[in-house]
């Protein structure tokens, strides 16, 4: 975008770097405050406008995503599988409608019903028992998938 | 990215992880940190002289984030737009510096590459299009 802000934010480079500051920021509330936007503006030596601007790109530091608790997959494959009308229906005996959001592709094209509750994807038959998932502590809760090859393993092939 | 970095003279790696992917970045970081405790990254690694580091850079939801000159705009601080070529990454990108940008689908294919030679990857595939590629099969099937 602008070769004097790629400087001004090497000045501190990756060690103390400005996207990851905002990223933490918005922990909190789901989107940084507007005064930290302005204390970190003056931090970098940028305007609050390059702040502001960047937080409102993005789906998890823009103010809509304040309050938000859980994310649904509105990704193409689950969109098409037509999984998600029913899911957030689901969701919504557990949350308000204001604290389900939207994630673009969560990974889980082969099993749709996708979603993202407290740093964990759930996708498939899972979503199912969706109080079993809020109701445990997030370490309890383990849903992965393992990915192989139907024929020759090229990329998954064993390395060790 | 040790190795690429050692060949170009570069002192970091970026590893971008999507927000949707979380456990990716928490078993990347577990790879980090069992580098750093074998003394494989941080200053002068094995007494060679030679500095890398890698750093996870945890995006925040944008799809252009992809594009490579907009990955670079977004590790800045900056909005993820993407930049006009020239200059490329590799003349100009992450801080204005030289950077090179791979696709964690090219790093899987290293592996095999090693393994079995480059002819062997060129056998896969077709003439133009050599190799493996991912690609998503989405339909709506009645």
């Amino acid at each position: 975008m602008s070769k004097n802000l790629s400087d001004l934010s090497g000045r501190k480079g990756l060690k103390e770097n400005l996207f990851k500051k905002m990223g933490e920021l918005s922990m909190i509330e789901g989107a940084p405050k507007n005064m930290d936007l302005d204390k970190l503006a003056k931090e970098f030596l940028i305007g609050a406008a390059n702040t502001y601007g960047t937080a409102s790109f993005y789906d998890f530091l823009k103010p809509e995503n304040k309050g938000k608790k859980v994310y649904v997959c509105n990704g193409t494959a689950c969109l098409c599988a037509g999984t998600q009308d029913k899911l957030i229906d689901n969701l919504k005996d557990h949350f308000d409608a204001d604290e389900i959001g939207h994630m673009t592709c969560l990974g889980r094209c082969h099993e749709n019903n996708a979603f993202h509750l407290n740093g964990k994807n759930y996708s498939g038959t899972t979503s199912i028992d969706l109080k079993a998932i809020i109701d445990s502590p997030a370490e309890k809760n383990k849903d992965c998938y393992h990915v192989k090859a139907s024929g020759k393993q090229i990329l998954t092939a064993p390395f060790f | 990215m040790l190795v690429a970095g050692y060949v170009t003279g570069a002192s970091h790696g970026v590893l971008y992880i999507r927000a949707e992917y979380p456990e990716a970045a928490v078993i990347c970081q577990e790879a980090i940190d069992d580098l750093r405790r074998e003394g494989l990254i941080g200053e002068d690694i094995d007494g060679s002289g030679f500095e890398f580091d890698l750093k996870i850079i945890q995006a925040q939801g944008s799809y252009i984030c992809g594009e490579e000159t907009a990955l670079i705009n977004s590790i800045e601080g900056q909005r993820p737009e993407v930049r006009i070529r020239p200059p490329y990454p590799a003349q100009r990108g992450l801080f204005n510096k030289p950077t090179v940008v791979n696709n964690v689908e090219t790093l899987a294919t290293l592996h095999f590459v090693l393994e079995n030679g480059g002819s062997a990857w060129k056998g896969i595939g077709t003439e133009r299009s050599s190799g493996t590629k991912l690609v998503c099969l989405d339909s709506f099937f009645q």
